[in-house]
């Protein structure tokens, strides 16, 4: 008697899913970003909530664990929409590895599984989107040397670089890009060795000051992240330095906006998250429809500076928050 | 030693951390802080300056507030690791108040307020719930830590007034005002361990409770008054950060409770309770802080910098336990 009622509730079970997995129409996306509590995956929830309300049967589900050290939650948050059975899944995995087992098995299950921002240890992906940081530390280099030369100053001295943490990926890539760039565009500027600051404001302030202070040639400073930028562009108000040092920094946040617009910073290397959300929908819809998608794409950084900084697509990158169809 | 030994200690409180020894600490301190200057001042032209040395003091004056708050909490033989935490909370509630257009009069001393109740709660934890202070600190940690990216919603609050960032970047006839307020403090702690009762009721809990409790001391008001005290001083350093910062940052005083503990122990502060005094937590800060500034000045590299700072600890730490066995001995 008990096999027979586990049975048919097996067989029951086994009818709703895939009865609901033949009803799906609208498509529905589930979203899953590392961490809920910060403005640059709220943008890319952004992104892909205005993909579906731009396109008619396609629908948005987000979710995502507090925070980016809250690697387990993913996890099950990732496990419990397999199981769900969603026609597609975007997610911005925390963890290269933790989440390998159930993003095989949603593609076993037909799911196509579509990676953000950070590369997951498997080819079982249907596409991976992120932004290259190599490039963009290229790219800040390459903007520093134009900056000097436009303020017509000879490419010599010392260049500091501030970085936010010792041994985050993403910053070891924009630093060693940056660093490529100054020797290809500027081989006679010097690139002092990182200081590293714990992603503390307080500490990028007291470490940018002390920098200022005992590097007289000092011409410019790369700032890996939006902490170090808003502590180099303090000091450099400040000590009314900010036309004696060309300061750039990476990421948005309204802090480096304002800088950006007092020119303490001289320009800010931004990451589209929007676009890796909007983009990301789009692949799992394109996926769906049966087309061949690369295995990578360069969702691209961008250089806003005071002059780009007021026309409508750097205003997008800048604020991407702003953007989200009501 | 028995309970009457211990009464005996209880009876004349601090001799055993006010006289001798204390001055053989700060000797010692004095002596490392005259080497570490004369040797920057050798090496660095820039280190001696008196711009140099006015943002030595600014950088420093932070931990410096937090570590006399934990001094007494260490005094006691607890330990305040929550510290941190109400860096952060001070400068997003008081950045909040004055974002809301509440006077910055009000909203500071209404911070401080707020600080302070967070310690008391963790006197609550201490005292009442019997959970040891490294895990009820803890406990409240994480909780404020949450409460701040609730309030801010992981957001920075900036476009604060102008005169408010005026306080940490100010100075008088030339001294940062913040060194300053962290002087007041300073002489508000010495006289609070040297000059009243509750400082040293501070040092008999901290030797022993079971003294405390046999010599009339009532462990609550003195327990509640200790932690309230650390968190209100962490909160005013929250303060002066944000001031110096211009804004309300919601991941401002990360692991800030271990530079404040570093300090204490380097000058003198024994985590058993009973030892320790201010003026060895406001050079144990110069100490670091110097160190971290002579860096930067340099260009020493960062790690090898964390292993002399760690390094310093240890050496500081040991020498202070064979000069104190020593004298024992003698």
């Amino acid at each position: 008697m008990r096999k027979f009622i586990v049975g048919l509730c097996a067989a029951t079970a086994l009818a709703l899913v895939t009865g609901s997995a033949f009803a799906k129409d609208p498509i529905e996306v589930a979203v899953i970003i590392k961490a809920t509590n910060s403005e640059f995956w709220q943008a890319v929830l952004v992104g892909a909530q205005n993909y579906a309300k731009e396109h008619e049967g396609v629908t948005v589900t987000t979710n995502g664990p507090p925070s980016e050290a809250d690697i387990d939650q993913q996890v099950s948050i990732l496990e419990d929409t397999v199981s769900r059975g969603p026609a597609g899944i975007v997610i911005s995995s925390t963890s290269s590895e933790a989440t390998v087992p159930a993003i095989e098995r949603a593609m076993d299950q037909g799911i196509p599984v579509v990676t953000i921002d950070n590369r997951v240890k498997t080819d079982k992906v249907t596409s991976f989107l992120a932004t290259d940081n190599v490039a963009g530390g290229k790219m800040a280099a390459k903007q520093m040397v134009e900056e000097l030369k436009a303020a017509g100053k000879p490419l010599t001295g010392k260049v500091a670089l501030i970085s936010s943490m010792a041994g985050v990926q993403v910053l070891i890539d924009r630093d060693s890009g940056f660093e490529q760039g100054l020797k290809e565009y500027a081989p006679d500027l010097t690139l002092m060795p990182a200081r590293y600051v714990n992603n503390d404001i307080f500490t990028a302030v007291n470490t940018a000051q002390d920098l200022v202070l005992s590097n007289p040639d000092l011409v410019g400073v790369f700032a890996d992240n939006n902490t170090t930028g808003s502590g180099v562009a303090k000091v450099l108000g400040e000590t009314g330095k900010q036309d004696a040092i060309v300061a750039i920094a990476f990421d948005s946040d309204p802090q480096e906006v304002e800088a950006l617009r007092a020119g303490t910073l001289k320009a800010l290397v931004v990451q589209d998250p929007y676009g890796m959300g909007y983009k990301g929908v789009d692949s799992v819809v394109k996926a769906l429809a049966g087309e061949k998608l690369p295995a990578y794409v360069d969702t691209g950084a961008s250089i806003v500076t005071k002059a780009n900084m007021e026309e409508e697509a750097y205003k997008n990158l800048l604020d991407p928050l702003g953007r989200a169809i009501k | 030693m028995t309970v009457a030994d211990k009464l005996e200690i209880a009876a004349r409180p601090g001799i055993a951390a006010l006289g001798r020894f204390r001055i053989g600490t700060s000797a010692t301190l004095m002596a490392i802080v005259v080497v570490l200057f004369a040797f920057l001042s050798m090496t660095s032209a820039v280190f001696p300056t008196p711009e140099n040395l006015s943002n030595l003091l600014r950088q420093t004056s932070i931990n410096g507030i937090i570590a006399l708050g934990m001094l007494m909490v260490i005094i006691t033989a607890g330990i305040d690791l929550s510290v941190g935490a109400v860096v952060a909370i001070a400068g997003i509630v008081n950045a909040l108040m004055l974002q809301a257009g509440v006077s910055m009069w009000l909203s500071i001393p209404l911070t401080i307020l707020i600080g302070a109740s967070i310690g008391v709660f963790n006197g609550i934890l201490v005292h009442e719930v019997s959970i040891t202070p490294f895990i009820a600190t803890l406990g409240t940690l994480t909780i404020v830590r949450g409460l701040v990216m609730i309030m801010s919603g992981a957001r920075m609050v900036a476009n604060l007034p102008k005169e408010f960032g005026q306080i940490a970047s100010g100075s008088v006839f030339g001294i940062p005002s913040m060194f300053i307020i962290w002087m007041v403090l300073f002489a508000v702690t010495v006289f609070l361990l040297n000059y009243t009762q509750l400082g040293r009721n501070f040092f008999i809990i901290g030797s022993s409770r079971e003294v405390a409790r046999l010599s009339g001391i009532r462990l609550r008001p003195n327990i509640y008054a200790v932690y309230g005290l650390s968190s209100a001083y962490a909160a005013l350093a929250g303060i002066l950060l944000s001031s110096r910062l211009s804004m309300g940052v919601p991941t401002a005083g990360i692991s800030y409770e271990l530079d404040a503990i570093a300090a204490v122990v380097i000058g003198g502060g024994s985590l058993f309770g009973a030892a320790g005094s201010a003026i060895g937590a406001v050079l144990g800060a110069i100490i670091m802080q110097t160190i971290r500034n002579g860096g930067n000045l340099l260009g020493i590299d960062p790690f090898a910098l964390q292993v002399i700072i760690g390094a310093l600890i240890l050496i500081a730490v040991g020498i202070d336990q064979i000069r104190v066995r020593k004298a024992e001995k003698g």
